[in-house]
């Protein structure tokens, strides 16, 4: 799909770029996912937040089709994406990153990338190019160095930051990011949200799960919080600290620090 | 992590590739003047390129995309009977024919990929074993091809049946052979090998960069069939006389997949060099101890993935290793966790 | 045909079932804990066909006496192959390239020893019961089909008792669903994978050991019926023990009632056929009917 596919945008009618309506998920008997509906505004950092086994990372998985929906509906720039396959909605331009990373190991950490330009939204005329923009994306997170490794062998910061890159070069326009800063030292987590800002000025809307509380109040400009499946609350990162509901059901149970993933 | 010495850096892809042909090109061209020598065995060699083309084959699927079949002997034998009836009926010149058995066995292997390859997990591979029983019992019992009793190729030309030209036989099986040898290395470095590799490694993980699975697994099968299929051609015609006990036998889809796995998976000389040992040890081996050469295969792929899951490519980078201390980088070698 | 006639054929395939559901079920217990598909399932029939064969003409022992033997003896053997070569396979929640190829290694082995110890002439079974028939009012049943029905209902049935009120059970059920959790709450994946494969082989060790007072057997007595338990376990959805019964029942019917129609020689063909209907029209089986899971892609 080529660039000139995007929509014009006209200012008056915003379409949100993702929107998700009654959205569910159940695993047997239970409800991953209960009825959650969003709204992603363009150029936004959107978080999303809540703890352990509260249905994050599922609730993504419906978004970029990776996952078949119990019920609801995911609309992407007002269309209807619910039916499409995973590979279908990478060409409309919606990525992810996964929690737990998932590299092609047999690959070099360069061909990963290389091969998510190729296969992406806009993919380059030749491999040289595609070769080229691969490097390109690669120095951006900091991993230029590590362009000619087996992927297998990078530590998993590395490999989170892997993600992140492979995710970039498909070109997306909505990226969901799903705790890439588990496992990083503070001072890399605060190099990743300034990668996301940079990321968000290119134009990208991003979708992003994290633990460290820090990271999400000081990078988003919004926040849903989930709960057993269900959504919470959302608002502001103000609205939300001060929200007694999420404080009784979230940052009251460990403090501010709430711990990250085991 | 530091940053990586520069040893370690992978060639760029154009490099390895232009490599890989030169060598090819040059092995082609000496199998293609071996006829005007007085060495070699024609015979012997025409029976190895085609088990190594078969070989080639299987490992696009098995190997790069990691889909591991048992029911190879299926192309072959669609090939194989596929370029006899044409021959023999339709009088169709012997190489058009070869391209009839190539696009029959890759239309073939729709009908197994197509219901397997859509959904996740096995299926693939339960699909295989039953589909190579499943043929050769209904082509046991096809009348309008002699059914068990086989079925007799008959070349005419100008009203003359055609003579036997060995060295025409095998210098059309080298042909075959070069095309199997051009898609491989094509493929290993190609966009689409890479893919067919991202989804052995973790397909889901494919799809979430763009990748259609599914389309590229069928693809990956079509393609193998149809060389498999081929050299099933050249061999009837070769033989003049197939049977569905000789060409559908499950044994050829044992042979063919232990090659790949003993020469090295998802690498470009692997398969060439099972090939070329199975050639031998078949020759040798099995001629003599017929009676063990089901346990001697089946001890060879035990041994080979408990040992040596890399094959003879993976024993030789590993010996490499060693003696330069260097760390070696080639191909995609498979992991031992590679998705099935 | 009459009605008397289904109702043979009916009857006829209802036994058929019951056999069928031993033979696959030991593949559903491998996979459901392991993700590994059994490929040496058919070497272990057969060598529980001749496991019967020699403790009968040799010791004297009933076949049906000698299947019941051949559970624990099965049982230890799949414990012991286990430990020499399965446990060194990576683990996986999805069948590997490496544990299909090492499996169907075994296979190819295990039918080299069964042409090496038994050569490859036919050889069959036959005691009082072979020909014995019973009159059920209009319906003539065989006693042997009878009896080996009533043994694979009984092993069946225990199983599932076991599945369902040991410890031992509900762990298999509980890696059977999600093989990460069973880490989580404390489940030693290692032991509990030798035990499954022991039971697992056992099962197949009894089933061929069974359909050895059936069907006359060579060393290479097991590949038809591993496609059929392939059919079997796809009908039934691969992982849902309660599928594998439905699943036997569908192919015995089938089969049963199509040698009416269809040549023998094509019974290969109509059980690779309805595997492929299955696969298009029911991709996770019948147990899919009841609960319908997995990703889009
Ligand atoms: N594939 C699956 N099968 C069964 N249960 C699952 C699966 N994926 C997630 N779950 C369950 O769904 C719930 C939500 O999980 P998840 O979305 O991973 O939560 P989070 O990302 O918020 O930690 C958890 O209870 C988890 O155990
Ligand atoms: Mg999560």
């Amino acid at each position: 799909m080529s660039a000139a596919a995007t929509p014009v945008r006209d200012p008056a009618h915003q379409v949100p770029v993702l929107e998700v309506r009654g959205l569910t998920r159940y695993f047997g008997g239970l409800a991953a996912v209960k009825d959650v509906d969003l709204q992603v505004p363009e150029g936004a950092i959107f978080g999303v937040i809540g703890p352990n086994g509260a249905g994050k990372t599922t609730l993504f998985s419906m978004v970029t089709g990776s996952l078949a929906p119990s019920a609801g509906r995911v609309f992407f720039r007002g269309r209807d994406v619910t039916g499409l396959k995973a590979f279908q909605r990478v060409r409309l331009g919606i990525t992810r990153t996964h929690q737990i990373v998932r590299p092609f190991r047999s690959l070099t950490v360069i061909e990963n990338v290389e091969l998510a330009t190729r296969y992406g939204r806009r993919p380059p005329g030749t491999a040289a190019e595609a070769r080229r923009r691969a490097m390109e994306i690669l120095e951006f997170v900091g991993l230029g160095a590590q362009a000619g490794l087996p992927a297998s062998v990078l530590p998993v910061g590395q490999q989170k930051l892997l993600e992140l890159a492979r995710a970039l070069a498909t070109a997306p326009d909505l990226l969901l990011c799903d705790e890439i800063c588990g496992g990083l030292t503070d001072a890399e987590t605060r190099e990743v949200m300034d990668l996301l800002r940079r990321i968000r000025a290119s134009g990208t809307t991003i979708l992003y799960i994290e633990h460290d509380m820090r990271a999400v109040m000081s990078v988003c400009d919004r926040i849903a919080v989930l709960n057993f499946g269900e959504k919470l609350a959302e608002g502001s990162p103000e609205e939300i600290q001060r929200n007694p509901a999420v404080i009784e059901a979230y940052l009251g149970r460990g403090a501010a620090g709430v711990d990250s993933d085991a | 992590m530091t940053a990586a010495p520069t040893g370690t850096r992978t060639h760029p892809p154009r490099v390895t590739a232009a490599r890989d042909l030169a060598a090819a090109a040059v092995l082609v061209a000496v199998l293609a003047v071996l006829p005007w020598t007085e060495w070699g065995n024609l015979r012997l060699l025409f029976t190895t390129l085609i088990w190594t083309t078969c070989s080639i084959a299987w490992n696009l699927v098995g190997g790069y995309a990691g889909q591991v079949s048992f029911g190879f002997a299926v192309f072959y034998g669609i090939g194989a009977y596929t370029a006899a009836v044409l021959i023999t009926e339709a009088h169709v010149n012997p190489y058009l024919a070869f391209a009839g058995a190539a696009l029959a066995a890759a239309a073939a292997s729709l009908l197994v990929g197509i219901p397997t390859f859509r959904l996740r997990g096995p299926y693939f591979a339960i699909a295989t074993i039953g589909i190579n029983e499943a043929v050769r019992v209904v082509m046991n019992n096809m009348e309008a091809v002699g059914a068990a009793s086989g079925y007799r190729v008959n070349e005419m030309v100008g009203g003359q049946r055609a003579p036997f030209v060995m060295a025409e036989h095998y210098l059309s099986m080298v042909v075959i052979f070069a095309v199997a040898l051009l898609v491989s290395i094509l493929v290993a470095r190609s966009r689409f090998g890479l893919a067919l590799t991202a989804i052995r490694d973790d397909e889901d993980a494919a799809a979430d960069i763009g990748i259609n699975a599914f389309q590229h697994k069928l693809a990956a099968h079509a393609l193998a069939a149809a060389l498999v299929g081929a050299a099933g051609g050249a061999y009837a015609r070769y033989a003049a006389f197939i049977d569905p006990g000789g060409v559908f036998n499950f044994n050829n889809s044992v042979s063919i997949l232990l090659m790949p796995v003993i020469g090295g998976l998802a690498t470009v000389w692997g398969p060439i060099i099972g090939g070329a040992v199975y050639g031998i040890v078949q020759e040798e081996l099995v001629a003599r101890f017929s009676q063990i050469h089901l346990g001697l295969y089946g001890t060879l792929l035990i041994l080979a993935i408990l040992f040596e899951p890399g094959g003879v490519v993976g024993l030789m980078r590993r010996v490499w290793r060693a003696l330069t201390g260097r760390r070696v980088q080639g191909g995609p070698v498979p992991a031992r966790g590679v998705k099935a | 045909m009459g009605v008397i006639d289904v109702l043979n054929l009916l009857v006829a395939s209802l036994l058929l079932a019951g056999i069928y559901t031993t033979m696959s079920i030991g593949m559903t217990i491998i996979y459901g804990v392991m993700k590994i598909i059994n490929l040496a399932h058919a070497g272990f029939m057969m060598l529980g066909a001749y496991f019967v064969y020699e403790v009968f003409n040799r010791l004297g022992v009933h076949p049906i006496l000698g299947a019941l033997l051949a559970f624990p003896v099965f049982f230890l053997l799949g414990m012991a192959v286990h430990w020499l070569l399965v446990r060194w396979l990576p683990v996986s929640d999805q069948p590997t390239l490496p544990s299909l190829l090492l499996l169907f290694g075994l296979w190819l082995v295990l039918q080299n020893v069964g042409y090496a110890a038994w050569g490859n002439l036919d050889r069959s079974i036959y005691t009082d019961m072979t020909l014995a028939t019973v009159r059920l009012g209009p319906l003539t049943l065989s006693v042997v089909q009878l009896v080996v029905f009533t043994v694979a209902v009984i092993s069946v049935v225990l199983l599932q008792f076991m599945l369902t009120r040991t410890w031992f059970g509900r762990a298999v059920r509980a890696l059977t669903q999600n093989p990460f959790a069973g880490q989580l709450v404390g489940i030693d994946t290692a032991r509990m994978s030798r035990l499954s494969f022991g039971l697992g082989i056992a099962f197949a060790g009894l089933a061929g050991a069974l359909l050895a007072s059936l069907y006359s057997f060579d060393p290479d007595f097991g590949r038809p019926f591993l496609l059929r338990s392939f059919v079997i376990i796809v009908l039934g959805g691969l992982e849902s023990f309660t599928g594998v019964a439905l699943g036997a029942l569908i192919l015995a019917l089938v089969e049963t009632f199509s040698v009416q129609f269809v040549p023998a020689g094509y019974q290969m063909a109509i059980s690779f056929s309805l595997l492929v209907v299955a696969l298009l029209v029911l991709p996770g089986g019948v147990a899919s009917l009841i609960e319908r899971r997995g990703r889009t892609t």
